[in-house]
């Protein structure tokens, strides 16, 4: 799997001071200009850290809310394919212009007191469809939850709308900026580096309401297998943290 | 001291008010009948009307019911109308719903014994309609209408399942079929009365010179194509929590039709490996529950104005269950979902969002498999029809 690049992305406030780990990564992008014996040295000094991190892997099966909205099915909350004119279903993801998947994943299985190393979202794509098919992977700023549909983030208990309908709002539903702009053509599984948004979610700096996954340029659609239906284990969370002030 | 004591005679009031609560094997009404497959319980005409599906001159057991809930026997049987035509076949009952607010008890029945596109089968549709309206008062039951006749209409099937929205406007029915034979559902506009009401159809070879035709009007429903969500019976079950939507049991999942969206007219909440299965709820709850035909798997998930919404919840019932019936919802704090297997009676706890807990009691007993399940709120009893072998 191919780690795909985060171009798109603004520099965000740094939230803290750099940890040996992140000194450590930015060492090793850099490794190519460096000699081996500096390489190995930096190992050295790092290696308590490398010992302390984790790694755990959420699956779809540990989402706590997902939904499928979609601007010509405006109340439903499953619709993430037409599977044919007018029938919206689970059963496959079918991202397109006014089609789109938001998905959470809780992180309270992350204990408290470490600082997030690195994230990564892994998105199983099946194909992509149109000229230069990409997917956009936003952080949904709104709360969402019982209802959530193309007009509203709620319906029940009470009626909420979205700032704009579909989660348009730009820095009210959604984030200001994308946090990666994926391209796709072929089935393989997608992997984005969320560290950021996992970050700003598990510090408590931002609330968590998941990911806003849509394809904003008409004419192409994406499918992607269902993270509800069958294929839950494909989508996958992965985040790396070690104990604060390491 | 004295507060103490009154605290004391509380708590031990409210201790012995949550056994009594959750034991309930002193508020089952069990009804051992031939061939019985569906139930209602009308706490305002004071009776039970358990629908059979057998070889006798009856169609129903209607049982009176006693000021304390519990049932008068023996019952007397009821007979439908059965038109001279399909008289040869064996004619049944195989859903029954109670409108919410009127003393009226809608019936879907059907035939077995008939071949496709033989003789039989186009008396059926000649002659015999699905769908029957009755009264109920003081323990009898009147019939007030009858429709659903015709080619959309399938006939063989075991269940029919049809349902009312929860404010009264709207009947849901199963078991309908498109021109290209293929399933569907369809829906009656109710009056004010609870009888169907006629809508306005074309008179074939009147259309004038100005493209207009002369109209008259039938009870016909409205009804939908769903055979790429449910290819097979439409009948486990349907939930109307309003008049413009509705939820039913479809392969693998739930299906909702929502009924003033022409674009986006079927929705589908599909899990893999779920099979066929009933679904039931409660105007209490904002949750569908289903409960998977001949087995024990178990599952809820939440409906916002009739459209499903937000993560399942599945789970593996009591092990070695097989549910034989639609499960019932039990109002009240905690709420309960009982539901029927061979020759148990299980009654699965949920917390107050309708959420299962992991906690099952079992009723255990039963004669023979519980073919359908109906609470009495007014009564506080759960009342069961098994299939006594006649």
């Amino acid at each position: 799997m191919k780690q795909q690049s985060s171009k798109t992305r603004t520099a965000e406030p740094e939230l803290r001071p750099p940890c040996p780990a992140n000194r450590l990564r930015r060492f090793l992008r850099t490794r190519s200009r460096l000699s081996s014996s500096a390489l190995m040295g930096a190992l050295l000094v790092c290696m308590p850290v490398l010992l302390h991190a984790e790694t755990i892997v959420l699956d779809a099966s540990s989402c706590d809310r997902m939904a499928g909205i979609a601007e010509a099915a405006p109340r439903q909350s499953w619709a993430l394919t037409e599977i044919g004119p007018g029938m919206f279903s689970n059963g496959e993801v079918s991202l397109a212009q006014g089609r789109s998947l938001l998905i959470r994943f809780p992180l309270e299985s992350i204990p408290k007191g470490n600082r997030i190393v690195h994230a990564e979202f892994i998105v199983p794509i099946i194909w992509g469809y149109g000229n230069e098919p990409r997917f956009y992977l936003w952080r949904t700023l709104a709360d969402w939850g019982a209802g959530v549909c193309h007009l509203y983030r709620q319906t029940s208990p009470k009626l909420v709308p979205w700032t704009k309908p579909h989660a348009g709002g730009i820095s009210s539903d959604r984030a200001t900026r994308p946090t990666d702009i994926v391209r796709v053509s072929i089935t393989e599984n997608k992997t984005i580096n969320v560290t950021e948004d996992v970050e700003l979610w598990y510090t408590g700096a931002a609330a968590n309401n998941g990911w806003l996954l849509t394809v904003e340029d008409p004419g192409n659609y994406i499918r992607v297998y269902s993270p509800v239906f069958a294929y839950l284990a494909m989508w996958q969370l992965r985040i790396t943290f070690e104990p604060e002030g390491q | 001291m004295r507060i103490l004591i009154i605290a004391l005679v509380v708590l031990c009031t409210a201790v012995t008010g949550a056994r009594a609560q959750g034991d309930f094997s002193n508020r089952l009404v069990s009804l051992a009948a031939p061939g019985a497959n569906c139930i209602a319980v009308s706490e305002a005409a004071g009776m039970v009307v358990v629908g059979q599906r057998v070889v006798t001159n009856h169609h129903f057991l209607v049982y009176k019911l006693n000021a304390d809930g519990s049932v008068a026997v023996p019952p007397a049987p009821v007979s439908f109308p059965v038109p001279d035509q399909v008289k040869a076949l064996k004619v049944h009952p195989i859903g029954m719903t109670l409108h919410p607010r009127l003393p009226l008890l809608y019936v879907w029945r059907d035939v077995e014994g008939t071949k496709p596109d033989s003789a039989e089968e186009k008396a059926v549709y000649d002659s015999f309609d699905h769908a029957l309206v009755y009264a109920l008062a003081n323990g009898t039951m009147v019939q007030t209408n009858i429709f659903a006749r015709g080619t959309n209409f399938l006939c063989e099937q075991v269940y029919g399942h049809l349902t009312v929205d929860y404010s009264g406007r709207r009947l849901f029915v199963p078991n309908l079929r498109d021109p290209a034979r293929q399933t569907a559902i369809g829906y009656y506009d109710l009056d004010e009365k609870g009888q169907p009401v006629p809508i306005p159809v074309p008179v074939p070879g009147t259309l004038d010179g100005y493209g207009v035709s002369k109209y008259e009007t039938k009870v016909l429903p409205r009804w939908i194509n769903v055979q790429s969500f449910r290819p097979h019976t439409t009948g486990l079950g349907m939930v109307a929590p309003n008049p413009t939507t509705v939820v039913f049991s479809a392969s693998q999942g739930l299906g909702v039709w929502d009924t003033e969206n022409r674009r986006g007219y079927l929705g589908g909440f599909f899990y893999s490996g779920l099979g066929d299965h009933w679904i039931a709820a409660d105007p209490s709850l904002p949750v569908v529950f289903l409960a998977a035909v001949n087995s024990h798997l178990m599952m809820r998930i939440e409906q916002a104005d009739g459209y499903p919404t937000l993560m399942p919840q599945i789970t593996w019932g009591v092990s070695g269950a097989a549910f034989q019936c639609r499960p019932v919802v039990i109002p009240g704090k905690p709420p309960r979902l009982a539901l029927g297997g061979t020759t148990h009676i299980y009654v699965t706890d949920l917390d107050l969002n309708g959420k299962f807990t992991g906690e099952t009691k079992i009723l255990i007993g039963q004669p023979a498999p519980v073919k359908a399940l109906a609470w009495s709120p007014k009564f506080n009893r759960l009342y069961a029809a098994v299939d006594k072998a006649p």
